[in-house]
């Protein structure tokens, strides 16, 4: 059991985002969250690491375990768990400098100070998400030429560069053309089994195209909570919540 | 290999502290030094050679009207006592009495009389300044009464025939705000600024000057001695008596002609051996061709 | 009728173009006829020896090498003084504080009022404070300190926005590598804001080129070659407003100063555009890269 959220809340201020939510996701898989909008998907994503303490009057309850250490526990700090549990969002965040200074900006941070080291990384995860051939003659140049899809991809570098165990994907797709999207859900294919990977999706045919387990998030009583989970076989076709059901049937939501 | 960008990233925390260095070693100097010591001059003046060993360090600050001349005339006697630093500063007459007054300058700097409240204060007058009414060389008016002059400044007098002249519109040649020759001439008068009407305004005595020539039917105003030395170089002006008193370096030299102001050092209580050489040297005749060249007009000894 | 409507929005469409463009020539032709005007009248005076050499008769002759020496060196205390100020102070209020705190707002309230105060006022200040009450006299320190006073509310507030104005998505990203708080601000916020913050700084070195009543009250206006910060010394924007007011006959070399000024203005503008340049930032006249 890599992740592990018990009776986990994410409230900002008096408004409840997220209620007693409890989900299991298991190494080296891809789970899906869906909902519609507005529904604390994205809430719950942030709060899986951490990034909830950056958010003014963001107050989380519940627990959350990774590999069954507390990520809030006494040992643990934010900026090591985010090391860990890389995040991808769903507006491409490339910083405005260069392609090679973006992915090894993050390194040197955690210590990576080795030239060789740091250029055969960046090699490495440039290659993972197919970047290496588009980009390997302009490394210098800035990211911000780099096309949305390529942008994405470099973010997913950058994330990949740290050598995380855990993936949080925030609607990775949303903001790009149809044939950008496709590669990057390609991308993503590809890295099933090599990391532990989050996705929330508005996309109900690309979760099912995706992932091993889905969870699907509801608004009720003004909190989104989890109304339905399980293996995405079992939830797309047999779910047993009839709101779920209705949602996934594309009759709701 | 890193980008440019990469290299400016990472001199921002070197340059701050870099600045933070720099902000402290100007600043280490300041805090260091004590109150500037305004006059070290050695007390050994009366010697055989007293100008040579006149050495330290004098404030002058006020009238920026008198601080050009000032400024020159310190340059010269700078050249004179290698030891001697003059500080010319400006803020105006009245900043001039208050910081001779309190100490904060050596010196002062007027360019007017002393009030009846500044009878504490000594005034050393340096120079003149007159202010002339001038009109076109070919004008044939020869004199105008204060009354006339106020009538033509505030439109009551159109034209040159109103006041003796030929059949020719008046063409009033006015300062711009600000200007010291304007107050002299407002003041002697008793205008007040928005009364005047003014066809033509000019900055400086040379626009004044080249107006006038340029315009027969113009009169201005501007100062004696660059109206002199403009009719001397044949500029086609003509300088006009102010209550029968001929508009003359000489007669202002002399205290006759009225329409003029003093160009003043002020200092309060005793002086030290160097201002007083100063002062001295400013009232000299080693200074007159100095005071003309900045228009002014230099006291007859 | 539909087509009536149209012609009628697409001749109000070029109307409004019309106008737009002629309130654009009218302005840049004003701009380019005082630019034009100061040139056309200061060429003349124009020489490298003018640029060296020390003023003579009340600056009627010579030229105005001590002035520029001091003018650089009040600039340099100013930003040396006012740049470290102005990015921690943007920092704190940006980055540290809650943005909408009520400190923060007292702060900005605090420097809007200040960058409000005519100049003469802060002169004066200037005078009572750092020349009198610190012992500093009229010197080119002085100078420099209360140039930095009156430029500090200009360059915080374009610094702040700076920085404001870079995406919060970049602090997310950010975070979400795992960049503390510090890297995050150097290493990502302060080079995404450099290029609007350099506008800032060139924005504030105009306003401190072009001042002159503060000046005149704390640098001073001593035109001997300044030795030391300690010194007096006049800057070139003091000597053009003596030269054109007390100077009878300094207008020539008043212009002449007003072009060397001019010309050091766009000089500077344009290193500063070219340092970004070199620097990696390309679009830098339209803001921040997009």
């Amino acid at each position: 059991m890599m992740i592990q959220t018990e009776s986990l809340g994410v409230q900002y201020g008096s408004s409840i985002a997220v209620r007693d939510a409890t989900l299991s996701v298991e190494t080296g898989r891809i789970t899906a969250i869906v909902g519609p909008s507005g529904c604390g998907k994205s809430s719950f994503l942030a709060a899986l690491n951490r990034m909830t303490d950056l958010l003014p009057d963001a107050h989380v309850t519940g627990r959350v375990t990774i590999d069954g250490t507390d990520i809030h526990g006494e040992s643990s700090s934010p900026h090591d768990l985010r090391r860990r549990v890389g995040m991808i969002f769903q507006k491409p965040t490339p910083f405005p400098m260069s392609i090679r200074r973006n992915i090894q900006l993050a390194l040197r941070e955690h210590g990576m100070r080795e030239r060789a080291a740091l250029e055969a990384t960046t090699e490495r995860v440039l290659r993972d998400v197919g970047l290496w051939d588009e980009v390997c003659d302009r490394l210098e140049a800035s990211a911000l030429q780099l096309s949305g899809g390529q942008q994405q991809r470099l973010c997913m570098a950058r994330a990949l560069a740290l050598e995380p165990q855990v993936l949080l994907l925030d609607e990775p797709c949303s903001a790009l053309d149809p044939i950008a999207s496709e590669r990057v859900e390609a991308l993503i294919r590809e890295l099933r089994g090599r990391y532990t990977m989050l996705i929330v999706t508005h996309n109900l045919a690309q979760a099912r195209r995706l992932a091993d387990h889905v969870a699907v998030f509801w608004v009720r009583d003004g909190a989104g909570v989890i109304i339905e989970q399980g293996p995405a076989a079992r939830v797309f076709d047999a779910p047993r919540d009839p709101t779920a059901a209705a949602y996934l049937a594309g009759v709701q939501g | 290999m890193f980008g440019p960008q990469a290299v400016v990233a990472e001199h921002f925390r070197t340059v701050s502290k870099t600045l933070i260095w720099i902000l402290l070693c100007i600043l280490a100097p300041a805090v260091g030094c004590t109150p500037r010591t305004k006059v070290m001059h050695d007390h050994q003046e009366s010697t055989t050679q007293p100008a040579s060993v006149l050495s330290g360090r004098l404030t002058v600050t006020g009238s920026s009207t008198v601080a050009p001349l000032v400024a020159e005339i310190a340059k010269r006697f700078e050249a004179r006592h290698a030891g001697v630093r003059i500080d010319v500063q400006t803020g105006g007459s009245g900043k001039g009495i208050a910081d001779a007054r309190n100490g904060v300058a050596d010196i002062g700097m007027a360019s007017r009389r002393l009030k009846a409240g500044e009878r504490d204060l000594v005034a050393h007058q340096i120079a003149a300044d007159g202010v002339g009414l001038i009109v076109h060389r070919d004008n044939r008016v020869a004199e105008l009464t204060a009354a006339e002059v106020v009538d033509v400044f505030t439109d009551r007098s159109n034209n040159w025939q109103e006041v003796r002249g030929l059949d020719l519109p008046i063409t009033v040649v006015h300062k711009a705000e600000g200007r010291a020759t304007l107050e002299v001439f407002l003041n002697h008068f008793s205008l007040a600024n928005p009364q005047v009407r003014a066809d033509v305004i000019v900055g400086d005595n040379q626009h004044g000057i080249k107006t006038v020539a340029g315009t027969p039917g113009a009169i201005g105003y501007v100062s004696i001695g660059a109206a002199e030395a403009a009719i001397a170089g044949g500029v086609p002006i003509r300088l006009l008596p102010i209550d029968g008193v001929a508009a003359t370096s000489a007669q202002v030299a002399a205290g006759a002609y009225p329409l003029t102001r003093p160009l003043n050092l002020v200092t309060a209580g005793g002086l030290s051996p160097l201002a007083r050489a100063f002062v001295t040297f400013c009232q000299s005749e080693d200074v007159h061709d100095t005071v003309v060249s900045q228009h002014f007009v230099p006291l007859a000894n | 009728m539909s087509r009536r409507t149209a012609r009628i929005a697409s001749v109000r469409e070029r109307l409004t173009a019309a106008l737009i463009w002629c309130v654009a020539v009218v302005v840049l032709g004003l701009l380019g006829w005082i630019l034009v005007d100061v040139i056309v009248r200061g060429a003349d005076g124009w020489s490298l020896s003018f640029l060296v050499a020390e003023p003579e008769d009340a600056g009627r002759a010579g030229g105005i090498g001590p002035i520029i020496i001091s003018t650089f060196l009040v600039l340099a205390v100013t930003f040396a003084v006012s740049v470290p100020l102005s990015l921690a102070t943007a920092i704190a209020l940006t980055e540290r504080a809650d943005r909408a705190a009520l400190d923060a707002r007292l702060v900005r309230r605090c420097l809007d009022v200040l960058a409000a105060v005519p100049s003469i006022v802060l002169g004066l200040f200037g005078n009572a404070f750092f020349c009198v009450a610190l012992g500093m006299g009229y010197s080119i320190l002085a100078g420099g300190l209360t140039l930095a006073c009156m430029v500090l509310p200009i360059m915080i507030r374009t610094t702040e926005q700076a920085l404001a104005a870079v995406p919060d998505e970049y602090r997310l990203a950010a975070a979400g590598l795992g960049l503390n708080h510090t890297s995050t601000l150097f290493r990502v916020l302060l080079p995404a804001a450099a290029p609007a913050m350099a506008a800032g700084i060139v924005l504030g070195i105009g306003r401190a080129l072009a001042e002159t009543a503060v000046l005149i009250f704390t640098a001073g206006y001593v035109v001997r070659m300044p030795e030391s910060l300690a010194d007096s010394g006049r800057v070139m924007s003091v000597h053009i407003y003596d030269l054109a007011m007390n100077v009878p006959g300094g207008s020539a070399q008043a212009y002449t100063t007003a072009t060397v000024l001019v010309v050091m203005l766009l000089l500077i503008n344009t290193v500063a555009v070219a340092l970004l340049r070199l620097a990696g930032f390309r679009h830098v006249a339209g803001g921040r890269e997009a």
